[in-house]
């Protein structure tokens, strides 16, 4: 059993640091076109039009990801005051609740985002040579890696390192 | 009936220690349902909530203050404050406030400053034989000050969610007196506190030694003047400063300072990724949710409820400064204002409340809450950073929060505090 856990949680380890690496090259590439939007107006003297539709894209694509790597970090705002305080087995219970929740709206995500992306794939998007799909893609793979995360949790239980996210 | 659910399930799920993006969603989808609406609406209204221009400076923000976290800006701030305010009664805690301020100016988080300037402090503080709790609190209340300095992300949050028409430079330049009057009520806490339990000072390093940090320190607070400089002389809009943010951290920390190596450009990007993400996802819920409360028309009905009450300006404001204050307790501060403001805005704006005068003191609120439990995140850093529990955090708190809230009826009750500065610099 114990094997069999700790396959899975090499699997999904591999996962999350792919996961990782695509959110954080989002949010860097979104540097990088914002950047260009600046060097456009001002150097080259002529404002693209690309910009905006693609850094909406990225940072949809880094926000989603990002957020499944916070799914399987636990480290999403909640409020758990009654969770702490509770005996052990209803906290077991009521994290389990949290996480079955997390893996369904995450399968909703998915399922929606990927008819939303596949639906709109032939219209080209407002502004940039890009189907308007691609714009669902963040939605529709993030919202597959929140459920997948929030999956593994059920199976495994919580992270060995609390993490705190916030203002 | 489906206001009731709407509700109802959020706050069932919320107590049951739901994650809020999650239990936005599920309140969301159960009222979508019993309308008998499609449910792929909710993830229509999810990816609009997502599709805001203003919201890529809160990725772009959080990414810078990661980068100057790690880039060696925090020890230059903490040793100008020190030799500035270093030898005032409560040392090292008046150079916290300091240090915070600057840092609260370049990376507008209060996370992120208590993050940088807690580490280096805090153990030299407890050193120096303040006590724990003291290093800690101080640290803590001080941080609150980043939130209402430009680049605040949670100023550029309201500015997403109120819709248009409240524009980011002014409520940048909205925070700024009440954010200063916050750090002046810090430090006099701290300075109470300080002769209460005899704390140390430090030796003053003399003008020359001042004017040495300051050099040293000035690469890294002209990020102020790049960020706030470029969006009022027009050079580049709000979301543009982000990104030219973010350079200027990389080149201020790669090349001036030689702190920042390849793996803490990674990690710093990570981390971005990781955190931003958790506030944008509950923006993007919040979408849907926001939707339903239009589409419910229960923005009118709390307007005729609070009518019913009162006509008073002042009076409304108190109500709902009273229940910002509550919804702290339980509600993070991005979550509060994306849930909060289509509510209570169109309410403000009903009452002739100014809707940058109302932002500030929604976030200045919503950081009262930062300090404290159950929600407290930055409360929580610090004490994991100081070593100590909660509940020894909790004693030496209440001056801090007493001189954060008079600050904030302060800024409630005189719109001048918050409305000035836009006004004078439009």
């Amino acid at each position: 059993m114990a094997a069999k856990r700790s396959v899975l949680t090499g699997a999904f380890d591999v996962l999350a640091s792919i996961t990782m690496a695509i959110a954080a090259t989002a949010l860097s590439s979104l540097v990088l076109v914002l950047a260009w939007q600046v060097i456009g107006r001002y150097v080259l003297n002529d404002s693209p039009s690309w910009t905006e539709p693609v850094a909406l894209t990225l940072m949809s694509v880094s926000a989603l990801f990002g957020a499944a790597i916070a799914v399987r970090a636990e480290s999403h705002f909640s409020f758990p005051t009654l969770v702490e305080s509770s005996p052990p087995a209803v906290r077991a219970v009521l994290r389990s609740l949290a996480r079955l929740i997390a893996v369904v709206f995450g399968a909703a995500l998915a399922w929606f985002g990927f008819f939303l992306m596949i639906d709109s794939w032939d219209t080209p998007m407002a502004g940039a040579p890009a189907p308007e799909g691609l714009s669902y893609a963040g939605l529709a793979f993030g919202g597959a890696l929140i459920g997948l995360f929030a999956l593994e949790r059920l199976l495994t239980g919580p992270p060995e390192k609390p993490v705190h996210e916030g203002a | 009936m489906e206001i009731a659910i709407l509700f109802g399930v959020f706050a069932l799920l919320l107590i049951l220690g739901v994650p809020i993006a999650f239990a936005i969603s599920a309140a969301t989808l159960a009222t979508v349902t019993y309308l008998g609406l499609p449910a792929v609406v909710v993830v229509q209204q999810v990816s609009s909530g997502f599709n805001k221009i203003s919201l890529l400076a809160i990725p772009l923000f959080i990414f810078t203050g990661e980068l100057m976290m790690r880039g060696g800006i925090s020890d230059r701030l903490i040793s100008l404050a020190s030799s500035l305010v270093g030898h005032l009664r409560g040392g090292l805690g008046q150079v916290s406030v300091v240090a915070s301020t600057l840092f609260g100016g370049v990376s507008g988080s209060a996370l992120a400053d208590v993050s940088a300037i807690g580490p280096t402090i805090i153990p030299q503080m407890a050193k120096r034989g303040f006590s724990k709790d003291y290093a800690v609190d101080v640290t803590v209340a001080a941080s609150l000050v980043a939130l209402l300095l430009p680049p605040s992300h949670n100023l550029i949050l309201f500015s997403a969610v109120a819709g248009g028409g409240v524009s980011i430079a002014d409520l940048f330049a909205a925070g700024i007196v009440p954010a200063l009057m916050l750090a002046v009520g810090v430090m006099g806490a701290a300075y109470w506190l300080a002769r209460v339990r005899g704390y140390p000072t430090e030796a003053f390093p003399g003008f020359a030694e001042v004017l040495k940090r300051l050099v040293a320190a000035i690469p890294g607070l002209l990020m102020i003047f790049v960020i706030f400089g470029g969006i009022r002389a027009g050079i580049f809009t709000a979301v543009e400063s982000s990104a030219v943010a973010v350079l200027y951290a990389i080149v201020v920390c790669l090349l001036i300072y030689r702190a920042l190596g390849w793996k803490d450009f990674a990690a710093a990007a990570a981390h971005a990724a990781r955190s931003s993400g958790a506030v944008l996802f509950v923006i993007g819920a919040a979408g849907a949710f926001g939707w339903l409360i239009a589409y419910l028309q229960i923005p009118g009905a709390v307007v005729e409820s609070l009518n019913a009450l009162t006509d008073d300006r002042n009076v409304a404001l108190l109500l709902m400064l009273i229940a910002f204050l509550i919804m702290g307790t339980f509600l993070d501060l991005a979550p509060k204002i994306i849930i909060v403001t289509p509510i209570f805005l169109p309410v403000a704006r009903a009452y002739g409340i100014e809707p940058m005068h109302f932002g500030v003191i929604m976030v200045m609120a919503g950081g009262l809450g930062l300090m404290m439990p159950p929600i407290g995140s930055v409360l929580f850093v610090g004490s994991a950073i100081g070593g100590i529990t909660i509940t020894e955090a909790m004693r030496s708190i209440w001056p801090f929060f007493f001189a954060a809230l008079a600050v904030l009826l302060l800024v409630t009750f005189i719109p001048a505090l918050s409305l000035t500065l836009p006004a004078l610099w439009r």
